[in-house]
């Protein structure tokens, strides 16, 4: 049984995402130079820079993801994105005032200033994979809601929700970005507890707390999953897993860069930003559990992230069928708007950094537009092979823990010290992806511990192997050379131990006043 | 009839956020503007005399506080 869309349904869909389009044309008079461009000149307040930060965050793929990760496991779902959590806390920590202070607009741009332009090549890299299979989640995400909702057959569906996302995208181009991303994010939640809502309407209130809310641990993971390890090696797996999703995304960081000053953009990566995504997350993952109740295991084909769908298509009243699915789109019109993203960092970290040094700005812009049609291709290819896991975001755990992983380590451990030399970081990245790959590809024949090649547990072998890498080649490195030079990392470090002891202080709010933590002589020199 | 009314809250309420967001981002272009003038634009750190409660750092705290605490609740 499929749902049909009325008239009104058609019409508020259009209004919707008509909506999104024209009012953003509105805010095209704010453009005035590269700068309001891309980072929305630098003026966002905190609140409006952590609401957008949360808006790239969530996509539709992301209305999925916590709700299938928690099918039958518990608050598992909430715990996935903790690890973007703990990456906001580093960036807001001593990540980000780095980033301010040296005035990058790429988030790869600070690795080439702090280590060299290998790892920044490598970095830009990485993102363009990892945001792919990301933008790949969100439209089988779209996909699924079509086919099972709708009745398009799922690859039709999956060449509508990338035509709607690209029309999107041009039409409503990034200039209001921010504002739109407001108001999907803010729908987005409202959403997601009215999907809560059904579910439990669904199921029956007795059944719900009877049946359900016992299964609302942390702990009930490894008995859905595997329960060869204890419960805090799958913790630090996921979290490890979902470190790059705040830290090594250059849509998230361009919505940090884009608050008026560090202070803001710290205060947004953790007020506003991390609210939200609770309250998005905890309402999919109580549903994920009700799921395994209403649609059990071996009742349906396919990941088991096809079941919210049956949700909507099941216990949605009729006027609300429209609503659902505009949801869905508004939280993936940043596929089109990580396209462009993901061409901007192939275009400006790549092709005018290494291929073509003086290439003119409209040719810079050529290059990027093509980039943008040519990735939003890119991303089918992954879809094939989530369709046939356990759980879509099973690819982005394999992806990521194998190879992705590691890069997040420069970012984190560069700021600390002078001790991490130049070329430590390109080495350490490079070794530990070939681990994780020969890991995840051969690690069953090979007879090692399921950890090192478990899609959710993989990245904790490959951060090891990349940091005691990055260890030794500093050791060696610095031991011929010589460390960098102080003069070279302005900046760049936390290095005065006076301002060691003061963060200390800051943190235990004692002399709050006072506390120069963040002046011009205090954490980032 | 649920549809209809659905259509007209979220027209309603694109109206008004997007009205509000429009507002918000004029008044911050026009402060910023100020402050470049005033030499205030682009401090680092945290303004001189923000209260505790503004603190990056006590939010980071509290944060995991509440983390913590969730944790031990539903483990």
């Amino acid at each position: 049984m499929v749902r049909a869309l009325t008239v009104a349904d058609w019409l508020l869909l259009a209004v919707y995402l008509g909506g999104l389009a024209v009012y953003g044309w509105v805010f095209k008079k704010f453009i005035k130079t590269k700068e309001d461009y891309f980072i929305a000149g630098r003026a966002a307040p905190f609140w409006l820079s952590g609401i957008a930060l949360a808006a790239i965050a969530l996509d539709a793929s992301d209305l999925m993801a916590p709700f299938a990760i928690s099918y039958g496991a518990g608050l598992w779902g909430l715990w996935w994105f903790m690890g973007c959590v703990l990456g906001s806390f580093l960036l807001a920590g001593y990540i980000v005032p780095a980033f301010f202070r040296k005035k990058v607009i790429t988030n790869t741009t600070y690795l080439e200033y702090r280590f060299d332009p290998g790892i920044r090549l490598y970095a830009a890299w990485t993102q363009v994979i990892q945001r792919s299979v990301v933008m790949a989640s969100a439209i089988t995400s779209i996909s699924f809601l079509l086919e099972i909702v709708l009745g398009a057959p799922f690859w039709d569906a999956v060449l509508i929700a990338v035509a709607i996302s690209t029309f999107m995208t041009i039409a409503g181009g990034r200039f209001a970005v921010m504002a739109s991303e407001v108001f999907a994010i803010l729908f987005g939640v409202v959403m997601a507890w009215y999907l809560l809502s059904l579910g439990i309407g669904g199921i029956g209130w007795s059944k719900f707390v009877s049946d359900v809310v016992p299964w609302l641990h942390w702990v009930n993971f490894p008995k859905a999953y595997n329960p060869a390890y204890p419960n805090w090696v799958w913790f630090i797996g996921i979290t490890i897993l979902t470190l790059p999703y705040s830290i090594i995304n250059q849509e998230y960081l361009s919505k940090t860069l884009s608050a008026s000053s560090e202070y803001d953009a710290r205060r947004g990566l953790m007020f506003p930003n991390i609210l939200l995504w609770i309250l998005w997350c905890l309402p999919l993952s109580i549903l994920g559990n009700i799921s395994y109740f209403l649609y059990p295991p071996g009742s349906f084909t396919g990941p088991v992230d096809r079941s919210l769908f049956f949700i909507i298509r099941d216990l949605a009243p009729a006027g609300m069928i429209g609503l659902l699915v505009a949801t869905f789109f508004a939280a993936s019109q940043d596929i089109g708007g990580t396209a462009q993203s993901v061409a901007s960092l192939i275009t400006i970290d790549t092709y005018q950094r290494f291929i073509k040094k003086d290439a003119s700005e409209e040719e810079l812009v050529k290059v990027g537009r093509i980039l943008t049609a040519v990735i939003m291709i890119v991303p089918l290819v992954w879809i094939p092979l989530m369709l046939a896991m356990p759980v879509v975001a099973a690819v982005y755990g394999m992806v990521t823990g194998m190879a992705i992983v590691p890069t997040v380590i420069p970012y984190i451990v560069g700021p600390l010290g002078r001790f991490w030399s130049r070329r430590s970081a390109i080495a350490g990245c490079l070794v530990a992806a070939v681990f994780g790959f020969i890991f995840r590809m051969w690690g069953k024949d090979l007879g090692l511990p399921l950890l090192v090649y478990h899609p959710w547990t993989c990245g904790i072998p490959t951060i090891i192997i990349g940091l005691v890498v990055m260890v030794i080649w500093s050791i060696v490195e610095n031991s011929v050379k010589g460390p960098i030079p102080e003069t070279e990392l302005e900046g760049l470090l936390i290095t005065t131990p006076g301002v060691r002891a003061a963060m200390l202080q800051n943190a235990l709010a004692t002399r709050i006043s006072k506390i120069g933590f963040l002046h011009t002589t205090g954490l980032v020199r | 009839m649920l549809e209809w009314i659905a259509l007209i809250l979220i027209l309603v309420s694109m109206s008004i956020l997007y009205w509000l967001m429009y507002r918000v981002i004029e008044r911050q272009l026009k402060k910023i503007d100020e402050d470049e003038k005033a030499g205030r634009r682009y401090f680092t750190g945290v303004p001189p005399n923000t209260p505790w409660y503004n603190q990056p750092n006590v939010w980071l705290v509290t944060w995991l506080i509440i983390i913590i605490i969730m944790l031990i609740v539903a483990w």
